[in-house]
């Protein structure tokens, strides 16, 4: 299982370790960028299968953070480590073959800086490194577990989700493991196939106690993994390894962090959101292009960063806005984060919560009672004029005017359509509508209102 | 002495099939030790002009006839013990030589537990708390373990220990009150009955799943060990969780990582209605021990003195030595195994009895007591009415309490409360408010 897949990359490793340590014990892993031998000049059909389905688009350099030096995705993990292990004495690193650096190289030289009992290899065993990382940092250390793959998380199921994820809760906050961040490489590499490629994010997205967070590119990891070690519930960090060599910042060396549960707005745009995290944040991000020089459509792109807790506020905020949501991800698209996202953003109840609601703007005429408005009526029909039946109810002589004006229309102090109510459009009439409606999403009520003109059916645009 | 011993015999049973003269057992002894201390050095350099094996997984000797190795159930690992089933000390080397006020200390401790088992498994079947777990037969396992440590030394327990924690001087009141769920319990009533834990006497709160806190203890252990301050760990399990792969991890981890931790195996007889022989098939916990490289020893669980030796030794060599310690205690567990079972199911009434009146750490150590006339008749009449007194006080006043505040389901998932959290604790009050004949608060705090 587990074991004969990673001889693969025991091998890769052991080879780097014995041969030349600058070639990069990943040459494996990351984008494979282009073999070409020097006999072949142009491109053949097996050589384009290896090349990546994206774009790195590097974030801007940031300058609140201090002077910065480039570094790839695996670098910067490496330099939230070291910052780590220089400010906090208790901090602890710990996994299978992080001593020599890790099959990723995130703890390279570390051991070397830091000591051996700070930066250690554990047995194989993920249920073992979980349990032990929980048992740490409820004894006051910070620990660092790295797990090899994310797919290889299983086995820590029961210790993430009923021990670390309940710890605090159960013991009435007598015992907690905050200080424990696990990190993992995670996410589509290309030719990772069933077992070193997953994105296990939705499993845990199930679990209250824990936080999920996916980085982008290096300077929001290297900032997002300190604040989840700074965090002081245990945190699960997945790493998008595509991007471990691919994905090349300018990050700040100086420790900095960068807040969890809030999403970044990368691009607004005003036609649809387009929420993503990790890697799929690059491919959305040449969809936001093609979709504007193609389709003449403007996108608003999100970067949900922490999966759970999720910030929810930004991503209704948004499609609020626009109207339209799309998710991208690489899970199973059954139960996966996407469902959870488009449920909650569907739920009535965050559009109440909303004071752009389009439900405010109801008609006044609606708010008073029965009661009064037939009062109105009446009062009307003894012969008192506007002013006075509205001085003597206490409303505006325009309110009683609206009122009586409907009553005379319609014989009726209540005219608005309430839900229940009969419906007057013929089936012919309501298909057109929908076939309209669902067609072209744009479509406005004087547009439908002559279609059905055209179809036959006079309506009102009430 | 009986470690050292054991370990011995042991060691002649694993490899009677190889030839060794004493001197070089005991070269490999040191060369074992070696290795230990110096994790992170590599073997010795190959060399392959002598004939011994050269490969980096196991430094043995070679064979040259085809032998298997006996598991050698038969006469396994053998048990220690100090006393006899009727509380005679046996080797006067052995007897600890405690205090008369530490031995009646222990005495009280056993019996205050054993009552207060009694009052709440009854008031369980009351329908008073929802469920218990009781001790009965195993208190010995608790109190001389417990007596052993030092009070900062950290406990992970399974469930069946609450003697280590009365003995550590958790009130009655709290024991109650967590098997209440009311507003004094630590815990904030969130967790079935029996799920203790106490955060000033270094024990960590109780969880369902078994065997999750083995791991966790060679952790907390190797933060102890870095924290410099002379504090050891222990881990309670039975032999059932000690199937668990979470067992062989923290096995395998403390070894490896040089944990000052003690393994206390409480060897039972019984996972639920599991039998032992159903649940192992090699000589118990004990033997697992030197698979990893850890000293380990089995003791007489109803002796409180040998399961006090055993741990007191365990920890001194554990915090000195920054190894773990395999104890296994042999007990029998003469209660159900919870007030959901009914052992006469799958085990007769009079197995159950032999224990209970031939062989119950509690009568033992009171014959101990009572030959060096520490303990009468008239002490055991005044202190059983003393303790159950106290028992039916604290349980009364448990019954009164208020439960907890309603605001506590949603604290504490995390260190601070989320949106979503917050929306549904406010969601929550908006529904009691409108169907408050439904839901009546009176129970609770306010």
């Amino acid at each position: 299982m587990a074991a004969s897949a990673r001889l693969l990359f025991r091998g890769a490793g052991l080879k780097a370790y014995t041969a030349n340590v600058n070639s990069g014990a990943q040459s494996s892993f990351g984008t494979t960028l282009l073999r070409l031998s020097p006999n072949c000049s142009s491109q053949t059909k097996t050589q384009i299968k290896h090349a990546s389905h994206f774009t790195y688009h590097p974030d801007p350099v940031p300058t609140m953070y201090g002077p910065t030096t480039k570094m790839n995705l695996f670098q910067s993990v490496t330099s939230a480590l070291d910052n780590t292990l220089a400010s906090d004495p208790t901090a602890v690193i710990f996994g299978e073959d992080v001593a020599f650096g890790g099959v990723f190289r995130c703890t390279v030289g570390l051991r070397d800086k830091y000591g051996k009992d700070r930066v250690f290899n554990t047995p194989l065993c993920e249920q073992g490194i979980v349990g032990f990382g929980i048992g740490a940092a409820a004894a006051g250390a910070t620990a660092i577990a790295e797990i090899q793959f994310a797919d290889y998380i299983y086995p820590a199921f029961d210790q993430i989700v009923n021990e670390a994820a309940k710890y605090r809760y159960r013991s009435g906050n007598l015992f907690d493991c905050g200080n424990l961040t696990i990190r993992a490489p995670w996410g589509c590499v290309g030719h990772g196939s069933l077992y070193h490629s997953q994105s296990p994010e939705a499993f845990f997205a199930h679990c209250p106690g824990i936080k999920i967070v996916i980085p982008r590119g290096p300077v929001q990891c290297k900032g997002l993994l300190l604040s989840c070690i700074e965090d002081h519930n245990p945190c699960i960090f997945f790493e998008p390894k595509i991007l471990y060599r691919a994905a090349v910042e300018q990050v700040p060396t100086e420790a900095y962090t960068i807040p969890l549960s809030q999403a970044e707005v990368l691009q607004e745009g005003s036609d649809v959101t387009l929420v993503a995290w990790g890697t799929q944040i690059h491919v959305l991000r040449e969809v936001v292009s093609m979709a504007q020089e193609k389709l003449g459509v403007s996108c608003e792109l999100i970067d949900l960063q922490t999966i759970l807790p999720w910030d929810t506020e930004t991503v209704c905020k948004s499609v609020a806005k626009t109207g339209r949501l799309l998710i991208s991800h690489e899970a199973p698209v059954t139960g996966g984060f996407a469902a959870e996202i488009s449920s909650t953003v569907q739920t009535p109840v965050h559009t109440l919560n909303q004071t752009d609601s389009n439900l405010s703007t109801m008609a006044k005429t609606r708010e008073l009672c029965k009661d009064i408005r037939d009062k109105i009526v009446d009062q009307h029909k003894a012969g008192m004029g506007y002013r006075t039946i509205g001085q003597q109810l206490g409303e505006k002589a325009t309110t009683v005017g609206a009122i009586i004006r409907k009553w005379k229309k319609f014989k009726k102090t209540v005219n608005l359509p309430q839900s229940g109510a009969p419906c007057k459009f013929s089936p012919r009439g309501a298909s057109v509508i929908m076939r309209k409606v669902r067609g072209q999403p744009r479509t406005t009520r004087l547009d439908l209102v002559n279609d059905l003109k055209r179809a036959g059916t006079t309506v009102s645009k009430n | 002495m009986a470690t050292a011993r054991g370990m011995k015999t042991m060691y002649g049973v694993c490899s009677h099939a190889v030839r060794q003269t004493t001197g070089l057992k005991a070269a490999r002894i040191l060369q074992q030790r070696a290795f230990r201390v110096n994790g992170a050095l590599r073997q010795q350099p190959f060399d392959s002009s002598e004939e011994k094996p050269q490969f980096p997984g196991a430094s043995a000797e070679f064979i040259d006839h085809l032998e298997f190795i006996q598991p050698n159930v038969i006469s396994g690992i053998p048990v220690y013990r100090v006393m006899d089933r009727a509380g005679q000390i046996i080797n006067p080397s052995e007897d600890p030589q405690l205090s008369k006020e530490t031995v009646v200390n222990f005495y009280q401790k056993m019996t205050l537990l054993n009552t207060m088992d009694r009052i709440l498994y009854e008031s369980q079947r009351q329908g008073r708390i929802s469920f218990y777990m009781t001790n009965y037969g195993e208190e010995g396992t608790h109190i001389g373990s417990a007596a052993a440590l030092d009070s900062k030394d950290l406990v992970f327990g399974q469930y069946r220990e609450a003697g280590v924690l009365m003995y550590r001087g958790f009130p009655l009141d709290l024991f109650m009150a967590q098997c209440y769920a009311n507003a004094d319990d630590l815990g904030k009533g969130r967790q079935m009955p029996v799920h203790y834990g106490s955060k000033d006497l270094n024990f960590i709160t109780i969880s369902s799943p078994l065997a999750t806190q083995i791991p966790q203890a060679a952790g907390a252990a190797y933060a102890a060990k870095r924290e410099n301050t002379n504090r050891a760990v222990i881990c309670y399990f039975g032999e059932g969780a000690a199937s668990e792969g979470d067992a062989h991890a923290g096995f395998n981890f403390s070894a490896t990582l040089e944990c000052p931790l003690i393994f206390f195996c409480r060897n039972n007889g019984y996972a639920i209605s599991t039998p032992t022989n159903e649940q192992y098939r090699g000589d118990g916990i004990a033997a697992r021990g030197p698979g990893y490289g850890m000293l380990s020893i089995r003791v007489d669980g109803n002796d409180v003195f040998a399961v006090y030796n055993a741990t007191k030794e365990a920890r001194r060599r554990a915090v000195a030595e920054n190894q773990p310690f395999l104890i296994e205690a042999m007990t029998y567990r003469i209660g159900h195994h919870s007030t959901s079972d009914d052992s006469s199911a799958y085990r007769s009434v009079d197995e159950v009895n032999y224990w209970d009146k031939q062989d119950h750490p509690i009568s033992r150590l009171r014959h101990y007591m009572t030959a060096r006339s520490w303990w009468s008749e008239d002490n055991e009449r005044s202190w059983r009415k003393q303790s159950r007194k106290t028992v039916m006080e604290a349980f009364e006043k448990a019954e009164k309490r208020h439960k907890p505040h309603l605001d506590l389901m949603f604290t504490d998932v995390y260190d601070e409360m989320t949106p979503n959290l917050i929306r549904q604790r406010e969601s929550m009050w908006r529904h009691i408010q409108q169907y408050k004949d439904h839901y009546p608060l009176d129970a609770y705090a306010k």
